[in-house]
């Protein structure tokens, strides 16, 4: 097994392709626009350093053999999970209702079962970012489709 | 209790609470406004656009009788802005700021609106656009400047591609017969520098934003891009009397979407003109070098957004941007 | 000392008004700077209709004491949760976070605290002998300088950590490729958009630093759970020593100047000044080596430069009415607001204003340094709350914060999106710093580059003409060699000291 940087490499050097292609479909530019440095320009002067020094590190990976490393947990890809489905969930429920979940779903899944700090974080999250950001500073959280449906 | 004993009391309650529920919506549609209004600017904070906006709030706020935040949603000559506002519903809470920038880019097609989309409320100010260049420069007028770009291009500075003191130069290059590269910026302030360093050659800039280069003597106004001369620069010509009709303002003014009730049209209109007879933006327009001359009602305001969208379309034209119809 | 102006500073000292309201604004500043997400330039925004009812001194006292408390507090959600509470904190997270988990919190917030005072009070005192000079300054650096700086400031990607400077400079050009996100300013075409008009204003910067930081640190703390027995490290609370103050004392004074320089010129803000502060502290440092694992140079080098930049940057804001950074201009509308109009001849029309303005500013300096010194034992507690709790706390805030910059849920997945590809980046051996880095400077180096192309004619030999820019370029060919050259010599001459 080679070195995962020269895997690393290969894929830098996939996206370099992916991200040159997507160049050619910027808009054209109207000639008075233009003023002879196009659009596509520093992209594609970038890509072509990032596609470079990609090259750079697949040579270095294959005089290296495979690095042994810790396998991820599945701890990483429960928080990862929870942190993608917080995303989701904040247009249907709203940002409060939202924090609220988190502050109980991440505690659990890292194995917090105290139940008094996990309450007191579910419901003093919420409030006190509320307290700070909208009611002190002015912020205006989405309500999301839930409250809005129940208003 | 059974399940239907609790039906039987639930219902009526439910029953109540929804006719309550309807009653306050009926209500608030009558009193208007009872919540926060939001005003949506294009630019940042700090920018001319905000600036004007949060000093007429400040008096706005109290005759509205509600309070009112300035949302930022910067980008893409107010194209944000204009998406932001078209998916907010019309009912009054939600005013766009919009200047000539914002104009060009429905012109160009750009963005979710139409022109018919717009509803003026008030203008807040009128800023011409003045040609100016260094003090120690060898163009000493506006035919200096077009003799100089017939040689070479002239080094224009603008603050946005496709705004208006982008297309006040292309446009006046292009009456002119002369040459012009604009070099984009990201704003008035930095424009005055690179003019200031002899980075560029000349720019059209507020008199808000270099004033005081040009009483100061660091920078020479070669024109007004207006009809008639500027009271705090009385010795400047206008470009109309140097023979080029090239007339750019920076216009801002506030619009809602059409669509929102004419009385709540009516509410804002008077609530934002008492806001901006206020001390707050009176002494904000004199300490920008402005006076009062720029504020105006909806009818003069909606008058004018027309006859900028047409003159607007015109230019796009002229500049070989869109095709004519 | 004769300082200037001493006599319009006894109002400012003597005034209980004034004097409650710096206070006020420090402590705010100090809040909202270490809340990701909150701005100063936000805050004084929010403040400015209030301060409308004040008078003048006064009014842009207040704003100034939370534009200088702001800058500060940026750097102790960086040391302690490894969230820069601002953009211009982040290079304090590199070796703050480290020593915060090493259980030196309270060292680390200490040293925050005394090098952004030091910083800070040595630029008001610039400003007070030459802001009109200095002001001259910002109308020497054109595009073309711009550009030279810019790739001077990319030029320490190549020495920030040395195992890896190919996977560095491979982060950098990612940083750049984000920023050419959005709506180009040369040509005005969206790029990269897919069509999300929240897109065509860029990729916004706080999203991405709070997410490879703290999000990226999340994913990574619960890859180490059941790894670390928590235990309560008591020396978390310890201040730095009077040894720990004689070992920054040479990094606090070279980053206040570097900072006061950059605050200067419009174009650039305490982000940069930061950056290049952390650098010069680690290429000067005897033991670059231990930067990124807790060096306190790496913390008093950023932070003494960041708040130094808040001096310079009200420099070409007030003498030319050209605000020296997002809060700068901000406070420059709050001068509108109150009919002054800044500019070249504010300072011979309304000294007291401007020196009130420069006291104030003097007093939120000396003032953040007592909070932040006594905040630094209750603050450095939270290193103690056990990571079940605290991390949890931790991404309620990126996520509050994310949103709150521009009130938009895309901000929201690009701190999420930037979280996870800065775990899997991490895993391979990328840094954030270089992205981050890149990320700042991106847009510069695209504008400045393409308008210098256009005033030269697209001939890129007009730069041998900008003798500002050569020494710039010049440095950077020196700053990208000097780690190789150091190490070839540290090769070459074996060295005791280091052994022992």
């Amino acid at each position: 097994m080679k070195h995962q940087d020269t895997y690393v490499g290969v894929v830098l050097l996939a996206l370099c392709a992916i991200v040159y292609w997507l160049t050619t479909g910027f808009p054209e530019v109207p000639a008075m626009l233009s003023q002879n440095v196009p659009p596509t320009f520093f992209p594609r002067l970038i890509i072509s350093l990032v596609a470079i020094l990609s090259v750079a590190l697949i040579f270095n990976g294959l005089g290296k053999s495979r690095e042994i490393r810790a396998r991820i947990k599945p701890a990483v890809l429960i928080t990862a999970s929870i942190i993608v489905l917080a995303g989701v969930l904040v247009g249907l429920l709203g940002t409060l209702l939202t924090l609220g979940l988190i502050a109980i779903a991440l505690p659990v899944a890292w194995g917090e079962r105290r139940w008094r700090p996990l309450g007191i974080l579910a419901l003093g999250l919420p409030a006190a970012i509320y307290l700070i950001f909208s009611a002190a500073l002015g912020i205006r959280f989405p309500p999301g489709l839930l409250l809005d449906w129940l208003l | 209790m059974k399940p239907s004993q609790i039906a039987a009391h639930a219902l009526p309650a439910l029953a109540g609470s929804i006719v309550w529920l309807a009653t306050t919506v009926c209500a608030a549609q009558d009193v208007f406004p009872t919540r926060p209004i939001n005003v949506v600017t294009h630019a940042s904070p700090g920018g001319g656009t905000d600036a004007t906006a949060r000093a007429m709030l400040l008096g706005a706020r109290s005759a509205l009788g509600v309070s009112m935040a300035v949302v930022p949603k910067t980008g893409g000559s107010g194209i944000v802005a204009m998406n932001y506002v078209n998916n907010r519903p019309r009912d009054g809470y939600t005013v766009m700021a919009i200047t000539p920038t914002h104009l060009f880019a429905i012109a160009r097609g750009q963005g979710p609106l139409t022109i018919d989309d717009l509803v003026g409320v008030v203008r807040a100010t009128d800023d011409p656009l003045v040609v100016m260049v260094r003090q120690d420069s060898d163009v000493k007028s506006l035919n200096d400047l077009i003799e100089l770009g017939r040689r070479r291009s002239i080094k224009w500075g603008s603050a946005q591609i496709g705004g208006i003191d982008h297309v006040a130069g292309a446009i006046l290059a292009q009456v002119a017969a002369t040459q012009l590269s604009v070099v984009p910026f990201s704003g008035g302030g930095e424009i005055v520098t690179n003019l200031m360093g002899g980075n560029i050659d000349a720019a059209a800039l507020n008199l808000t934003e270099a004033l005081g280069q040009i009483q100061r003597g660091d920078f020479r106004a070669l024109a007004v891009m207006a009809k008639e001369r500027l009271a705090l620069i009385p010795d400047v010509p206008t470009t109309v009397e140097l023979g080029y009709d090239v007339v750019y303002s920076t216009i801002r003014g506030y619009v809602v979407l059409k669509g929102v009730p004419e009385d709540r049209i009516q509410t804002l209109e008077s609530g934002m003109l008492a806001g901006m007879r206020q001390e707050a933006y009176q002494s904000y327009l004199r300490g920008s070098g402005l006076d009062s001359s720029g504020i105006a009602g909806r009818e003069v305001w909606n008058a004018q957004i027309q006859r900028l969208y047409v003159d607007a379309r015109q230019a796009m034209i002229d500049l070989g941007i869109i095709e004519e119809e | 000392m004769g300082l200037p102006g001493l006599e319009y500073a006894l109002p400012v000292f003597t005034d209980p008004l004034v004097i409650g309201l710096i206070i006020l604004g420090t402590v705010a500043g100090v809040v909202v700077g270490a809340l990701p997400g909150l701005s100063s330039s936000m805050a004084i925004a929010l403040l400015l209709p209030f301060s409308l009812y004040l008078d003048p001194v006064p009014a842009i006292s207040l704003l100034a004491a939370l534009y200088c408390a702001g800058t500060y507090g940026g750097s102790i959600t960086a040391i302690l949760i490894n969230a820069p509470g601002a953009p211009p904190a982040a290079a304090t997270a590199f070796d703050g976070y480290p020593m915060a988990v090493k259980g030196e919190a309270g060292r680390a917030l200490g040293i925050a605290a005394i090098a952004s005072s030091s910083g800070g009070i040595f630029s008001v005192i610039v400003l007070l002998f030459a802001a009109p000079f200095l002001a001259r300054i910002a109308y020497s650096f054109g595009p073309p300088e711009y550009f030279a700086l810019a790739i001077f400031g990319l030029s320490m990607l190549a020495s920030i950590s040395a195992e890896a400077p190919v996977k560095n400079l491979i982060g950098g050009c990612l940083g750049l490729l984000i920023a050419t996100v959005g709506v180009d300013l040369t040509t005005g075409v969206e790029r990269f958009t897919f069509g999300v008009p929240e897109l065509s204003d860029g990729i916004h910067f706080i999203p991405v630093l709070i997410g490879l930081f703290a999000v990226t640190e999340l994913l990574s703390q619960a890859q180490k759970l059941g790894q670390e027995k928590f235990g309560v490290r008591l020396s978390a609370v310890k201040l730095p020593s009077l040894d720990d103050l004689r070992r920054v004392k040479g990094t606090i004074l070279r980053s206040s100047v570097i900072g006061t320089f950059i605050g200067v010129l419009p174009a650039e803000g305490a982000t940069m000044a930061a950056m290049i502060g952390y650098n010069e502290a680690k290429r000067w440092s005897d033991e670059p080596e231990e930067f990124g694992k807790g060096a306190i140079e790496g913390v008093a080098g950023p932070e003494a430069a960041n708040n130094a930049a808040t001096g310079g940057a009200m420099v070409p804001t007030l003498a030319l009415g050209i605000p020296g950074s997002a809060t700068a201009a901000v406070i420059l509308g709050g001068l509108q607001v109150h009919g002054l109009r800044p500019g070249p001849y504010l300072f011979d029309e309304q000294p007291g204003l401007l020196y009130g303005i420069f006291f104030a500013m003097l007093l939120a300096n000396v003032l953040f340094l007592f909070v932040g010194l006594a905040g630094a034992k209750i603050f450095s507690r939270i290193s103690l709350v056990p990571p079940t709790l605290l991390w949890p706390t931790v991404f309620a805030l990126c996520f509050v914060g994310a949103y709150g910059l521009e009130q938009s849920v895309i901000d929201v997945w690009v701190m999420m999106l930037a979280g996870l590809l800065g775990f899997v980046l991490k895993r391979h051996g990328f840094a954030p710093a270089p992205i981050i880095m890149g990320l700042v400077l991106g847009g510069l180096v695209e504008s400045s580059l393409a308008q210098s192309l256009i005033i030269f004619d697209q001939q890129w030999t007009g730069f041998l003409g900008r003798p500002i820019a050569l020494v710039f370029l010049g440095l950077a060919s020196i700053s990208v060699l000097w780690a190789p050259t150091r190490a070839a010599i540290g090769r070459l001459l074996p060295r005791n000291r280091r052994t022992a």
